[in-house]
């Protein structure tokens, strides 16, 4: 039955086949070039920066992490950005990690103009590779910028926003918000706990911050591992991801866990009861960063009034209230909501009340500390 | 004649030139150059050397992951036969019609969604407020929910049914095959049925048996999402070994040293399976 119908087929429905799959192939891969088409350089872009107030337009793809930020970035950023400058943003969703892999194995041609990445990943990177300092004459938002965000003096780029750690938990199961990451070894609580892999900055900062409760320091975390060896028994669940955590949290996996204050709050907005706390000693914030990468495809002035716009007041007035939650760096926002409740209206007291890790002696140990983690979780 | 026959062999060579081309370049080039990689050393230090396999096999650690993800591609393979042949069956002894066409779109189904959409599929159903557990808990059966996630039998299960298309569609295809008299001649010779089954019917659709456990065992081995979304940080596969090792650690030389020995393993279960199979091709024959 198949034999004869295959034999059916003609040449000229072969050839009309090929010639449709081939032109379409063709008509794609024109669409590709013409949307990642640099956008003006040199003149053109010279002649529109210098018009006053005038738009820089072309295009621009910038990263950020999946889920929130994604969502974040492309709802509130890719639209002022278009609305303010013209320039077209594309968001490419991709963790931390991966963009500094994809920008070491091809810094001539990066697949994206700006980078966004968290201390810990950004300490770590071979950051003249691939980077390039960002030119703060082009950014009139860069100067409102707390100075503890402002880059340091190598100004790579910018910082965008905080993120808080603290105890997430699930408001079903707990009367009251547990106090400390001491709550974790509290029997109570047996069988309800999930953790995440030190592959992000979420898991290093919780096992740095254990290990300093319990005498050890950014630079020796022994007792740590030690403490979490009591806890494996009662882990529910260890999380690949800072989402995949989340996501356990919302399904009821685990009731209690160290997450992101905005992964919380994003959840208390879409119903959940769900509550975030500040532990005992303090809350770690997560500073993270956006850079122009070495040899964009845009130019240097639209990738710099992207980030210029991430670092608006503007912008993180929005992003700092619901849906999104994420603590500014800007010091001309005005906090409310949960950011109230919890810290206070003033970002300036909100970031003085974190606690900032030592990322450069963390990341002397980080890779055998990742690789250990995985291997004493291991079932 | 001889150079006639060369001159058509020739046409077909001439034909497969631009996939050649394209898989040289675009596939086996990459896989050398995965196991040069693989070959060189951690640091400055130049040359080839054989370090890295070293250290992969000297280390317990590693073993044990190369196992458990042969295992998990074994049991998976076995669930998807179990579950999967009695309903190729049933297809191949449906009518053609519209029952045989709902059948067919069944089957191919879960091949319409994409399979991290599956994935979170299944924290649903395997959860501890999941359908399973809230099932057996409202009919009293348990007082506790049972942990399903983050566990190896709950991996098996989500892959087994992401991977199900892949057995089932080699299986109906060596069923089409099938003589139908064959299966008659036997009956009224007097064989039950059950022998009839194993004598005739289960030797005759070896083939795509062997051809469906191949492609789940090969995608399961590899597959990425379902393990780390269903199995957690707890659980380690050779895939989530190899994406940590470069992504997370940036050591190419060891992920590509891992990435190599998960190759040589499917590589060596696809020959042994292959090679099954053409022992089943002398035995239909005979």
């Amino acid at each position: 039955m198949v034999n004869r119908r295959l034999s059916h087929l003609s040449r000229r429905s072969v050839l009309g086949a090929g010639l449709f799959v081939g032109s379409s192939m063709l008509l794609k891969a024109c669409g590709q070039s013409q949307t990642s088409t640099p956008a003006p350089e040199g003149e053109e872009a010279a002649a529109s920066a210098e018009g006053e107030g005038g738009a820089i337009g072309g295009s621009v793809s910038a990263v950020a992490y999946p889920g929130i930020w994604e969502e974040a970035h492309r709802e509130v950023v890719a639209s002022q950005v278009k609305t303010n400058q013209d320039i077209d943003a594309t968001i490419v969703p991709m963790l931390a990690n991966d963009q500094v892999a994809q920008l070491i194995a091809a810094p001539d041609n990066p697949p994206f103009d700006v980078c966004l990445l968290d201390e810990g990943p950004f300490r770590a990177a071979p950051r003249e590779d691939i980077l390039q300092p960002f030119p703060v004459d082009m950014s009139p938002s860069f100067a409102n910028l707390f100075p503890d965000f402002q880059g340091g003096e190598e100004v790579w780029g910018p910082t965008v926003a905080v993120t808080a750690i603290g105890i997430g938990y699930n408001a079903d199961r707990y009367e009251s918000a547990p106090a400390a990451w001491e709550e974790f070894w509290n029997p109570e609580n047996a069988g309800r706990i999930g953790l995440v892999t030190m592959n992000s900055s979420l898991g290093t900062a919780f096992m740095v911050e254990v290990a300093k409760r319990f005498g050890g320091s950014e630079a020796d975390i022994e007792v740590a591992f030690e403490r979490i060896q009591e806890l494996l028994p009662n882990v529910a669940a260890v999380a690949p991801s800072p989402g995949a955590l989340a996501t356990l949290l919302q399904q009821g996996e685990v009731d209690i866990a160290p997450v992101y204050m905005n992964a919380v709050l994003s959840l208390q907005d879409a119903g959940l009861n769900m509550g975030w706390a500040i532990p005992e000693g303090g809350s770690v914030g997560i500073r993270a960063t956006m850079s122009i990468v070495k040899n964009p495809q845009a130019s240097v002035e639209a990738a710099a009034a992207y980030i210029d716009t991430v670092i608006s007041a503007e912008a993180q007035n929005v992003l700092a209230a619901s849906p999104y939650f994420f603590g500014p760096t800007n010091s001309e926002v005005q906090l409310s909501g949960p950011f109230e409740e919890l810290f206070s209206t003033d970002p300036q007291d909100f970031i003085s009340q974190l606690i900032y890790l030592d990322w450069d002696t963390i990341n002397l140990n980080r890779p055998e500390w990742i690789e250990r983690f995985n291997r004493e979780v291991a079932v | 004649m001889q150079a006639k026959a060369l001159l058509k062999a020739g046409r077909g060579w001439a034909l497969v030139f631009p996939l050649t081309l394209f898989l040289m370049i675009f596939y086996l080039a990459p896989i050398v150059l995965m196991v040069i990689t693989s070959l060189s050393q951690a640091g400055e230090t130049e040359g080839l050397s054989w370090s890295q396999y070293a250290e992969f096999f000297g280390d317990g650690f590693n073993l044990k992951v190369l196992w458990d993800t042969v295992w998990l591609g074994t049991q998976t393979t076995i669930v998807c036969l179990l579950l999967g042949y009695p309903l190729a069956l049933l297809h191949s002894r449906t009518r053609p019609g519209n029952w045989r066409s709902i059948l067919t779109f069944l089957i191919v189904l879960p091949l319409l969604t994409s399979a991290v959409v599956r994935t979170f599929a299944w924290i649903v159903i395997l959860g501890r407020q999941g359908v399973i557990n809230s099932a057996l808990l409202s009919l009293s059966i348990i007082e506790e929910p049972l942990r399903l996630l983050s566990t190896h039998h709950g991996v098996i299960a989500a892959l087994s049914q992401i991977q199900m298309p892949l057995m089932i569609l080699p299986l109906i295809a060596s069923m089409a095959r099938l003589d139908p008299n064959l299966e008659a001649a036997s009956a009224s010779l007097g064989s039950p049925a059950w022998r009839t089954f194993w004598r005739i019917t289960f030797p005759l659709t070896l083939p795509g048996i062997i051809a469906g456990s191949m492609l789940v065992f090969s995608a399961s081995v590899s597959s990425f999402v379902t393990p780390s979304v269903i199995g957690g940080g707890r659980l380690m596969f050779m895939p989530m070994y190899i994406y940590q090792q470069a992504v997370s650690l940036f050591n190419y030389p060891f992920a590509a040293t891992i990435s190599t020995v998960l190759l040589i393993t499917v590589l060596a279960v696809v020959t042994l399976l292959s090679s099954l199979g053409s022992l089943t091709r002398s035995y239909t024959r005979t």
